[in-house]
């Protein structure tokens, strides 16, 4: 494959995914630059890939998983603990600014899970992957994948309704 | 999902913890179980739009990716020029289907004025052109020689009129070289060969002075004010014929188009494309009046049976006489024209045009028997279609010895019997004088009995001529004198 044409497959990959990778990234990171250096090297991987004419048979969870890979080694190296974000759509003018309350309450809840089961969570649900695509991500197997899902799911009904009938009870 | 139905799923999770499982299955062995309230959970955070990358981060990104990996330009470049490409191309396309529609518009336009006048009466305009013929009659009788020292002005000659109404003027002076006075000895056989210096300076002459000639007839046309005419009939093509006869009505047509501007005009062209030894293109036109012929026939415009048979016969006859005068020519013609050529000859002979309306009306073919075999036997010759067709012999097989018997038979029989010897001596004399060898290989039994009819009123001489030249079976022969002898024999007592 020649320099253009990598160009070119590098420019689609990122029309494609881009938003989707750095939102992952950034839910890991939450932080702006941290989530581009992240993606710049995952693209540096990527094209040196394309360069080798390495063939990637399904480039989507190929790109998560190098991305949380790369992600998790930038915490690391910057020793830095993830906490839970302030919003998932902190950065995005339509995202804070227009969801309604109900949605902002169950993203802050979803923060309070254990990263683990957030993680699952966000894949599946905010990245519409598969639950085989994200056992390969997170390289763990696809029952570990659907068991913290199904508790992931659980613990969130057990948190909301609890505010519920707190506030409930309150009034 | 609606706020109200998010609203709705939220305060079901709190109001009816005890609702329907949702089973979702991760592969073929295993699913896991959520509640409605889990799956109005799940279906809540799905509707969560993730969030976008800032605008600019993808360019950062790949900036960097660009420099470390070696590539020489800015990231989306070539997409921001696709995209103004793509951009002019369609702005480009539509300004050429503006300008298209625009001509047409105007074209229309054109049609609309010229044609059929901005008030005009269809049924008046149509019998102003009917008088056109009498125009043409006019040009036709003029002295060619009249024209011959018209000054035209050259450059008129790349206008298709001019260019048509040359040729229409080389036919005319081809196909009726008397008129010619400026030709010593204006004959047609004089031309053809073309063998030596004077006979191409002849041609070339002729064909210099049919262009000025041309001209002439240009002028005259104008002059008869007939111009719409010549713009129309002039554009005809091989491809557009049909569709002319269709627009102007096919009657119009074969009244005008067929009989001055068909005839002439591509038999003219054939006759120009014999002259320049090529014999595909002239057969091409030849097939072309004759499709045209069978078109107008076809139509049914014919009120009279015998007129159609005139035109087809007269046509036909001039057809065969520039084939037959063009016959070495021919051999510059591939095997597969030449089949066409036969066959649409075939489809064109007035017997076959006959044979779809003729059963059942003996006394009309007998009327016009006489007229085909004139054109059979013109100019003491029995035929006039070369070898190299072996048309005649087929079309009079098929269609005198099989088809034409009964209704003929039915009402003259002596004059039946006529015909068929007189097609038996064309068949011989078409095959160099030779007994045709392709006789009548069985009597059909209902056939026989028409035959026998014949038999026991002719003559002895006569009759066993026709039996011996139709029946090939020596059995059937013998036993088809032995009943005629028979009836003779009973009839004589």
């Amino acid at each position: 494959m020649n320099k253009e044409q990598i160009a070119q497959r590098l420019e689609e990959t990122w029309l494609s995914l881009g938003d989707g990778l750095y939102s992952y990234v950034y839910s890991i990171l939450k932080s702006s630059a941290d989530t581009e250096d992240v993606l710049q090297n995952v693209f540096i991987r990527l094209a040196r890939s394309f360069e080798n004419d390495r063939s990637i048979s399904n480039l989507r969870p190929y790109l998560y998983k190098m991305a949380r890979n790369e992600a998790i080694r930038q915490m690391e190296k910057l020793k830095k603990l993830p906490v839970p974000s302030e919003d998932l759509d902190s950065s995005s003018i339509e995202g804070s600014q227009l969801l309604i309350e109900e949605e902002r309450d169950i993203s802050q809840q979803l923060k309070s899970l254990p990263s683990e089961q957030s993680d699952v969570i966000i894949l599946k649900l905010f990245h519409n992957l598969t639950f085989k695509e994200v056992a390969k991500i997170t390289e763990t197997t696809l029952k570990t994948v659907a068991s913290r899902y199904r508790y992931g799911l659980q613990k969130l009904k057990g948190i909301i309704t609890g505010i519920k009938t707190k506030e409930k009870y309150h009034d | 999902m609606t706020d109200e139905h998010k609203k709705i799923a939220l305060d079901v999770i709190v109001k009816n913890p005890e609702n329907d499982m949702t089973s979702i299955a991760v592969n073929e062995e295993t699913s896991i179980s959520l509640t409605k309230e889990e799956k109005a959970i799940e279906e809540k955070l799905s509707s969560l739009r993730p969030m976008k990358a800032p605008s600019d981060a993808g360019n950062r990104i790949l900036k960097a990716v660009f420099a470390e990996t070696g590539i020489k330009r800015e990231p989306f470049e070539n997409m921001k020029d696709k995209n103004r490409n793509n951009k002019s191309k369609i702005q480009y396309l539509y300004q050429i289907i503006t300008v298209i529609f625009v001509i047409i518009g105007l074209r229309l336009t054109y049609t609309l004025i010229t044609n059929w006048g901005i008030l005009g009466d269809p049924e008046s305009i149509i019998e102003s052109r009917m008088t056109i013929k009498s125009k043409m009659d006019a040009i036709e009788n003029t002295n060619i020689n009249d024209m011959y020292y018209f000054e035209g002005n050259p450059a008129d000659y790349s206008d298709p009129v001019v260019e048509t109404l040359r040729q229409y003027a080389v036919a005319k002076v081809l196909f009726d070289p008397n008129k010619h006075e400026g030709l010593k000895h204006p004959s047609y056989e004089h031309l053809t060969p073309l063998e030596n210096d004077n006979d191409a300076k002849l041609l070339k002459e002729r064909l210099d002075r049919a262009s000025i000639a041309s001209l002439k007839v240009l002028e005259i046309i104008r002059k008869c004010q007939v111009r719409d005419w010549s713009l129309d009939s002039t554009k005809l093509t091989r491809r557009n014929i049909f569709s002319h006869a269709d627009r102007f009505g096919v009657s119009y047509v074969k009244s005008m188009v067929f009989h001055y501007y068909v005839t002439r005009y591509f038999l003219s062209k054939a006759q120009l494309h014999f002259y320049r030894n090529e014999a595909n293109q002239a057969i091409e036109e030849l097939i072309t009046v004759l499709r045209f012929l069978e078109y107008i026939r076809t139509r049914q415009t014919y009120t009279s049976m015998l007129d159609m048979h005139n035109d087809c016969s007269d046509l036909l006859k001039t057809i065969l006489i520039v084939v037959e005068k063009n016959q070495g020519k021919l051999k510059y013609a591939s095997s597969g024209k030449l089949a066409s050529l036969k066959t649409v000859l075939t489809q064109a002979d007035p017997m076959n045009v006959f044979k779809r309306f003729a059963y059942g009306n003996a006394a009309f073919i007998s009327d016009t028997f006489d007229s085909f075999f004139g054109l059979h036997s013109m100019g003491g010759k029995s035929l006039y279609v070369p070898k190299e067709l072996s048309l005649t012999a087929d079309l009079l097989r098929n269609s005198y010895t099989r088809w034409l018997f009964r209704p003929l038979l039915i009402h003259d029989a002596k004059k039946y019997l006529h015909y068929q010897l007189t097609i038996i001596e064309c068949l011989e004399k078409s095959n160099n004088g030779q007994t045709f060898d392709n006789k009548v290989k069985a009597i059909e039994p209902d056939h026989f009995m028409h035959w026998f009819q014949i038999m026991t009123s002719a003559p002895e001489p006569d009759y066993k001529k026709l039996i011996e030249n139709v029946i090939a079976d020596e059995e059937l022969l013998q036993e088809a004198i032995k009943l005629v002898e028979g009836e003779i024999k009973k009839r004589n007592k």
